[in-house]
């Protein structure tokens, strides 16, 4: 029982870093067509320079601040020279993030080199908080899941709340039309890039955070995003939660049941659902 | 399918001289640059083949060229003791089948994917592979892979394997690239093609869409296993390393480096890559082939959308 409620939480913490990376991949590509290849790179980036100031600063909140803009800033930069000028070949602009990913991981090995970054977040976050019923459980990982609840719920109110998330819903729907009805469409894009670019640094500053920054898992957290969006469907923020969520939990119960095969349960759930709904559980068809 | 005009004079005496190289180039040339690009250009000839005739870009094609490798390793004599030993024949031609039921299941999951849906989950494909090969210690011997693989007869004499090695790899390149250019001409290509521009209408036509694109992936899956088996042979061994991502992006870099659009662009691209891999410590530095890579990946795709030999059919118009 101790072991499932473990596992469960361990999940739904997982689950709330991987919402963090899919949200921005999954309005991205619901918005503008782009499959953001390099989204993985982006949450090493933000994990990176987050790393960076907060040990310059000694500071973990200037860091999380510092990663995400750091990589809102490089995905405003992606948008604007690489994909703006390809924008309707959405399997040429996917290969160009994937150049972009390779020479990106290359630039980050280089300067960081192959070892493992740890961070220091402050006291009050490190070590473990008592939860009733429970028992002792490790702190940084409950944070972990109040950050996916405020960039969901962020994110919920800026697409439900504001004129700009009705412009981009209905852009996800039907972009010629909004750009027919005067909608700047291209700074949308850039908006909306920027807003991903954001959550995935962030993500990178509180996931380094719980576990640890090193090459490499920038390719495993765009393969969890692409998993995300394909169970939860493309362009829908509670089909990247669900998904998220969906995609931990089994993750977690694979580790903890039969841990030599875990990602091939993630990859039976895929497969179920596609099985079913092609689009995923949230796509529209 | 066309060939630029230059291409098609120059082809015969081409062909000819790779077929005479181990007598002119120094065997570092032969076995070392130009085998191992055409082995690496048939697995590349099964993406442009996809995407040149059906428009969809798989990210697992080397997943599908290690599946045969895998198959071959394992029907074979080989260090690591695992598997049963077959004779070469039959251990390549399991290796085959392998690969192409690997290719037809893939095509299978993905029937109703396309695009840049099709691309990632062909991408999830490979990186489950990859990661169950490397977790399965019974069969598969996790991260060690299957190691001193025992070559057949006529490539164990150690004096005449470089020279018998290339003609093979070549003559196997050669082979596969005539089938897909005659391919081209036939109804099944035809139909590929059709597919290509407008299922819809197809479909309206009465063909089953569904069915041929898992003919199509069935048919790379077995391009794919003939380049994994000759892979394999030519290394001697196949690990979790063989089908990585970065195996199965650098496939992908090949086929958009060399011309998607063309089959000889998968050549051009691997042999491009090749030279890249081999002579980047003494442009660059040995550890930042990524970077030369990523840039010319990157220059490439975003001056040419054909890669080389979109260059090429420029250069040769003018």
């Amino acid at each position: 029982m101790k072991l499932l409620f473990h596992v469960f939480l361990n999940g739904l913490t997982l689950g709330c870093i991987y919402f963090m990376v899919a949200c921005g991949f999954s309005l991205i590509f619901g918005l503008l067509r782009t499959v953001n290849l390099a989204h993985g790179s982006l949450y090493l980036v933000g994990a990176y320079v987050g790393h960076d100031i907060s040990v310059r600063t000694s500071n973990w909140f200037m860091g999380l601040i510092g990663g995400a803009l750091a990589a809102g800033l490089l995905g405003a930069l992606m948008q604007l020279v690489l994909l703006r000028k390809t924008e309707g070949d959405s399997l040429r602009q996917a290969l160009l993030t994937v150049g972009f990913s390779i020479l990106v991981a290359d630039l980050l090995l280089w300067n960081y080199g192959p070892t493992t970054y740890q961070f220091d977040p402050p006291e009050y976050l490190v070590g473990t908080t008592v939860l009733p019923g429970f028992g002792p459980y490790s702190t940084i990982r409950l944070v972990a899941v109040g950050f996916a609840i405020l960039v969901g719920v962020a994110l919920w109110l800026i697409l439900n709340r504001t004129k700009l998330g009705i412009a981009v819903r209905a852009g996800v729907d039907d972009r010629v039309m909004l750009s027919a009805l005067g909608f700047d469409v291209r700074s949308l894009y850039l908006i909306i890039f920027v807003l991903g670019s954001l959550a995935s640094g962030l993500a990178g500053v509180v996931g380094g955070s719980v576990f640890s920054v090193a090459p490499g898992e920038d390719s495993r957290f765009l393969l969890s995003s692409l998993v995300v969006v394909i169970i939860g469907g493309m362009g829908s923020l509670p089909g990247a939660a669900v998904g998220a969520l969906l995609v931990g939990f089994s993750e977690q119960i694979g580790l903890a049941y039969f841990p030599n095969y875990a990602v091939t349960v993630t990859f039976a759930l895929m497969v179920a659902v596609l099985a079913i709904r092609p689009n995923g559980l949230f796509g529209r068809v | 399918m066309r060939l630029p005009s230059l291409t098609k004079h120059a082809a015969v005496p081409i062909c000819l001289l790779l077929a005479l190289a181990p007598w002119i180039l120094p065997e570092f040339w032969t076995l070392n640059i130009l085998a191992r690009a055409f082995a690496l250009g048939i697995v590349a000839l099964s993406l442009t083949f996809l995407v040149s005739f059906c428009g969809m870009v798989s990210l697992c094609q080397m997943t599908i060229a290690g599946a045969a490798g895998y198959t071959l390793a394992l029907f074979s004599l080989n260090a690591a003791g695992l598997g049963v030993a077959l004779t070469w024949p039959v251990a390549a031609t399991c290796a085959l089948i392998a690969s192409t039921a690997f290719g037809a299941a893939v095509g299978w999951v993905s029937y109703r994917s396309s695009e840049v849906y099709l691309l990632m989950l062909t991408l999830a494909i490979a990186v489950c592979a990859l990661f169950f090969v490397q977790q399965n210690m019974e069969i598969f011997n996790g991260f060690d892979g299957i190691s001193g693989v025992v070559l057949p007869g006529f490539l164990s004499d150690p004096s005449t394997r470089p020279h018998r090695i290339y003609w093979l790899i070549y003559g196997s390149s050669a082979a596969v690239f005539a089938a897909v250019i005659y391919l081209g001409y036939t109804p099944l290509g035809m139909t590929l093609k059709a597919m290509r521009d407008n299922p819809r209408r197809l479909y309206a036509l009465g063909y089953n869409v569904r069915t041929y694109r898992i003919i199509a992936f069935t048919i790379a899956g077995a391009i794919a296993g003939l380049g994994g088996i000759l892979t394999t042979w030519y290394n001697a061994q196949i690990s979790p390393g063989t089908i990585d991502v970065s195996a199965n992006v650098a496939i992908l870099v090949m086929c958009v480096l060399g011309g998607q659009k063309q089959p000889l662009g998968a050549f051009l691209g691997a042999l491009l890559y090749i030279l890249l891999d081999v002579f980047s410590p003494e442009l660059f530095s040995r550890e930042r082939f990524n970077l030369l890579l990523g840039t010319s990946f990157l220059l490439v795709l975003y001056f040419s959308p054909n890669g080389l030999m979109g260059f090429c059919s420029r250069w040769t118009r003018r």
